[in-house]
């Protein structure tokens, strides 16, 4: 069969072939692989074509050639009420508009753009890249404009030829009637994104859905928002609407949340506070109060916040970038996503630790100095001069003693003074139903050893004592520790939401959840409330605060932070946690009242937490006499605590 | 010298008629469906725009090209099989680089307001130089050269195109050539090594090379329960609509044409076909492709030389490969590619290299062995 002999080049067109050697199974597998698929499609066009009922089995095709789809239907959101059943949140009907691109032929679609921003008084190019932007099918409406004005609305309807896809369709609107007196615990809801689409589809959501952001509206967005319904439609070939089917299954309606906080006693708090950083022009502070029998919040006040309005309303760009770019960070919670050293209210761990430890007994003195000396270096008394006297260790305590601090510090060491800090729930959530807790730090050599690679030195275990150094807490942490010491030992989870009421009338309600126990003697509680009364009533620490008329205590604190002024000052935060007794028995521990009240960087020349107290007491207690001590808020470095 | 055949006029009764027949319906079929496509978008049937009228274009085209081709000798070609291989590697880079995107993946480089889709003309022209490359020389075919040469021969435009990204072509690159080398006889562990080379880089392609897009569309095939409106959205319009069709179709007035199917000129062509003439239509364009693929087979196997063998074999996998997943997606069997229909999806580089390729074959039937 050898015929060509002949060796041709790459480009030759010389007559050059070998015979091909045959493989006649080759051929024969060839041809039974083209009876294969001429059968295999055959088979296949027969089943999908001629043999109908299979196909609707698959329950998506029509004999017309229209289908059946299913969307889901958004159920009404919750409403959040205050604990006197005030609305907190509410739902409003508005007018929004949106567009199926698929609708919108392509030729016309800039001259149908352009009419419906100058009818919206918007921007075409931004309602051009809404339709950009948006994924999934051609037929998945855009919304393009909320809130519209009813009279826009019947324009656009009555200009419907002109405008082939547009729609203006009826959407629930989130009001806030309180605004940001309650912003910072109710939160806000915004348009969901694209990426919280594709991952929330199988719970029904819609790009066109709104979904909580903030606060409550975060935190409960699952019982807030319901179970979504679901509605058949037939649609044609291109998706358009042929026929209604109806609802499948209702939508259930979100349930109504119900607030442990009163919204006149917020207002107490935050009108104290908005007082407090308008006086120390400081922007930043928060006050607090809980019920410490059941870790219920009286009051959450953050400054500086936000109006949650401005996000359901549509937040305008530039609006939003100023709250991004405020370093005071208003969009932030600073009761629960902050933390702060906890200066000098930390000595409660301190001073609780030693005496139930027994390093330390109620009868002994300890004395005082302008320093103390460790390893070579000096560690001053706040005051730098001493008391000239020795001091217990409740008189300590009142007096922000330093230098028995340390002396307490060096008998407990680190690990003990540590796990002492996590008993009181340092370091650790309080559980609060808020997004964005911070656990906060509390420093021993295991932290120390994977944080910063080496051990603390005896000096740095001296600054953790007063809560400073590594020390570092929310401002939630530091109430619940003080809540603790007022209820005798049980830190409970902090939360803001009382009740839950379903659309059905059951109603749940969140139980009180201890979180754990300080787990020390009562006699260490009873000894630590006396102690914390005498720096109320110790005049040369806090001046008039004992005189107010309520069996309250507290423990102030003043922080350093940041980098020195060329002055080689540090700046400072204030302080003041504690409780309102029912009475002045100390051993008691049916206080329903926990506060704290911080100042973020204040520099004044008195705690300007202490102001703020005052000033918040008198709202909350109805006092009549102002106990405000004027010029306690200029800025100087008062190293007093 | 080679076994000389006397140059007369009965050498054309050796023309492969059935095969003519075949290609003649399906272009035929293609041409009708191009008619009823223009009517159901709504536009004039003879104008610039008209799909109809492209249509006809390329067919008088493609025509020319398989008449001029088969009655002129096939060994013309074997000089130019290189400079044509190179061009075209030429057009398939330029196309990589400034080509537009025809929707979803292929690019098409626009040649006068004239969108070619140059992967299409590498398809048939690799076969050619496959065919002229592993029939140069004397000697019994040596596996490990053959597998080299057609693997350089194979490699650029596979690249090229793959980059595009047009994988389905790629992949019709690939099958080209195992039809080539199955049927020319190259040894079954040189095919099974090649086979087991591919599927190992199948894991490497998949990342390098297939889009999201594709890959999308890929797994919507594989998962059953994807979104309904999403990927899978074409493949159940394709369904229904050929579910709609029934034994004898709905016929291609009135509810054919207020239902367009997406892309229903090109991917999903045949499940318009079918909706309209019902599963007879759809059995015949089967039994068309069969019979054209068939003949192609008996063609190399009645080759005398290596270059029909490759020629046959390549075209057969071709054809064959392009019929199965085009009408694979279309019943949802095999996933949404992108690759046409030969003859039936519109398309003018599709339409006339194919025509090309088969006049070849033609050709070869007439002048095999003789040298004019």
């Amino acid at each position: 069969m050898n015929m060509n002999q002949f060796k041709g080049g790459l480009f030759s067109s010389i007559e050059s072939d070998a015979t091909p050697s045959r493989r006649p199974l080759r051929y024969a597998v060839a041809i039974a692989a083209v009876l294969f698929c001429v059968s295999g499609l055959s088979v296949r066009l027969a089943a999908v074509q001629l043999d109908n009922s299979g196909a609707r089995g698959a329950g998506v095709l029509l004999a017309d050639g229209n289908r059946v789809v299913e969307i889901p239907v958004t159920p009404p959101r919750g409403l959040i009420f205050d604990r006197a059943g005030r609305v907190v949140a509410k739902n409003v009907a508005t007018y929004a508009v949106q567009i199926r691109p698929g609708d919108l032929p392509l030729p016309i679609r800039s001259q149908v753009v352009a009419t419906l921003a100058s009818m919206l008084n918007e921007d075409p190019a931004a309602i051009t890249i809404a339709i950009d932007r948006a994924t999934g099918s051609l037929w998945d409406p855009v919304r393009v404009a909320n809130n519209v004005d009813e009279r826009v609305t019947r324009l656009i309807t009555e200009e419907h030829e002109a405008l082939p896809g547009v729609e203006v369709v009826i959407a629930a609107r989130r009001t806030y009637p309180f605004g940001p007196l309650m912003s910072a615990v109710v939160g806000y809801t915004g348009p969901i994104d694209a990426l919280e689409v594709g991952a929330l589809a199988a719970d029904g959501y819609t790009s066109s859905d709104q979904i909580g952001r903030a606060g409550v509206e975060s935190t409960y967005e699952r019982q807030l928002r319901g179970t979504p319904g679901v509605r058949q439609i037939e649609v044609d070939a291109k998706g358009r609407t042929v026929r209604d089917l109806g609802l499948v299954s209702l939508p259930v309606p979100g349930s109504d949340v119900v607030l442990t906080i009163d919204t006149e006693a917020q207002r107490h708090a935050y009108d104290a506070l908005a007082w407090g950083v308008k006086a120390a022009g400081n922007r930043q502070g928060v006050v607090a109060a809980t019920d410490p029998q059941s870790g219920e919040m009286i009051a959450l006040a953050t400054l500086p916040t936000y109006d949650a309005n401005l996000f359901s309303e549509g937040i305008t760009n530039e609006q939003y970038q100023a709250y991004l770019n405020d370093k005071n960070a208003p969009l932030l919670n600073h009761a629960v996503g902050s933390y702060y050293p906890p200066g000098s209210t930390y000595k409660l761990v301190t001073y609780s630790c030693a005496l139930d430890a027994g390093l330390a007994k109620p009868t002994e003195k300890f004395a005082t100095a302008p320093y103390l000396e460790v390893g070579g270096q000096k560690f001053y008394e706040w005051n730098k001069a001493g008391f000239g006297r020795s001091f217990t260790m409740a008189e300590g305590f009142s007096y922000s003693s330093a230098v028995v601090t340390y002396q307490l510090a060096q008998r407990i060491k680190i690990d003990r003074l540590a796990s002492c800090g996590d008993a009181w729930g340092f370091g650790a959530s309080t559980g609060i139903d808020l997004p964005g807790e911070l656990d906060g730090v509390v420093p021993d050599q295991v932290w120390a050893r994977a944080t910063i690679s080496r051990t603390l030195f005896d000096g740095e275990v001296l600054q953790s004592a007063l809560g400073q150094g590594y020390d570092l807490a929310t401002p939630l942490q530091v109430m619940n520790s003080f809540s603790a010491l007022a209820n005798g030992g049980t830190r409970w989870r902090l939360h803001v939401v009382k009740e839950l009421h379903a659309p059905d009338g059951t109603v749940t309600f969140v139980e009180p959840t201890p979180l754990g126990s300080v787990g020390m003697k009562d006699s260490t509680y009873s000894y630590m409330r006396a102690a914390a009364r005498k720096v109320v009533t110790n005049s040369y620490m806090t001046a008039n605060l004992g005189t107010i008329p309520l069996a309250f205590t507290g423990k102030t604190g003043t922080a350093e932070y940041g980098v020195r002024d060329k002055q080689g000052r540090l700046p400072f935060h204030n302080w003041i946690s504690g409780f309102v007794a029912a009475d002045e028995n100390w051993s008691a521990t049916s206080s329903r009242f926990a506060y704290v009240v911080f100042m973020h960087g204040s520099n004044t020349v008195r705690n300007a937490a202490i102001e703020v107290l005052k000033l918040y007491l008198q709202k909350e207690f109805n006092l009549t006499r102002d106990y405000r001590i004027p010029g306690s808020m200029r800025k100087g470095n008062y190293y007093g605590e | 010298m080679s076994r000389l055949r006397s140059v007369s006029g009965g050498r054309f009764a050796r023309l492969d008629l059935a095969a003519a027949v075949a290609t003649a319906c399906l272009a035929l079929i293609g041409l009708g469906m191009a008619w009823i496509n223009t009517r159901s978008y709504e536009q004039p049937i003879i104008g610039i725009g008209s799909i109809f009228t492209r249509s006809l274009l390329w067919t008088a085209i493609g025509v020319a090209v398989y008449l001029v081709t088969a009655f002129s000798n096939w060994r013309w070609v074997r000089t130019f099989a290189w400079p044509l291989y190179f061009a075209n590697l030429f057009l398939l880079f330029v196309t990589l680089v400034y080509g537009e995107d025809s929707g979803g993946n292929a690019r098409a480089l626009a040649l006068f307001g004239i969108p070619i889709q140059s992967s299409e003309l590498a398809k048939i022209l690799c076969v050619v130089a496959l065919a002229t490359v592993l029939s140069q020389g004397d000697r019994e075919r040596s596996g490990r050269r053959d597998i080299l040469i057609t693997a350089l021969v194979i490699f650029p435009p596979f690249v090229l195109v793959a980059l595009q990204p047009d994988m389905g072509t790629a992949l019709v690159l690939a099958a080209a050539l195992f039809g080539a080398l199955f049927l020319s006889g190259v040894a079954t562990r040189w095919i099974a090594l090649l086979s087991t080379f591919a599927a190992a880089a199948f894991p490497l392609t998949w990342i390098l090379f297939v889009s999201d897009y594709q890959k999308q569309r890929i797994l919507a095939f594989i998962d059953p329960n994807a979104d309904p409106a999403g990927p899978r959205y074409q493949l159940f319009r394709s369904l229904e609509a050929i579910a709609g069709g029934g034994a004898f179709g709905i016929g291609f007035d009135g509810t054919a044409l207020a239902n367009p199917l997406p892309v229903q000129e090109s991917d999903f062509v045949f499940a318009a076909l079918v909706r309209s003439f019902g599963f007879v239509a759809g059995a015949l364009v089967i039994g068309l492709v069969g019979l054209l693929v068939a003949r192609l087979v008996w063609h190399a196997w009645n080759s005398p030389d290596t270059f029909g063998v490759v020629l046959g074999g390549g075209l057969a996998a071709v054809v064959l490969f392009q019929a199965l997943v085009n009408i694979g997606m279309n019943l949802g069997i095999a996933p949404i590619t992108g690759i046409p229909l030969p003859f039936v999806s519109y398309g003018g580089a599709s339409l006339v290299s194919l025509a090309f390729g088969l006049g070849l074959v033609q050709s070869h039937r007439v002048h095999a062995g003789a040298v004019d």
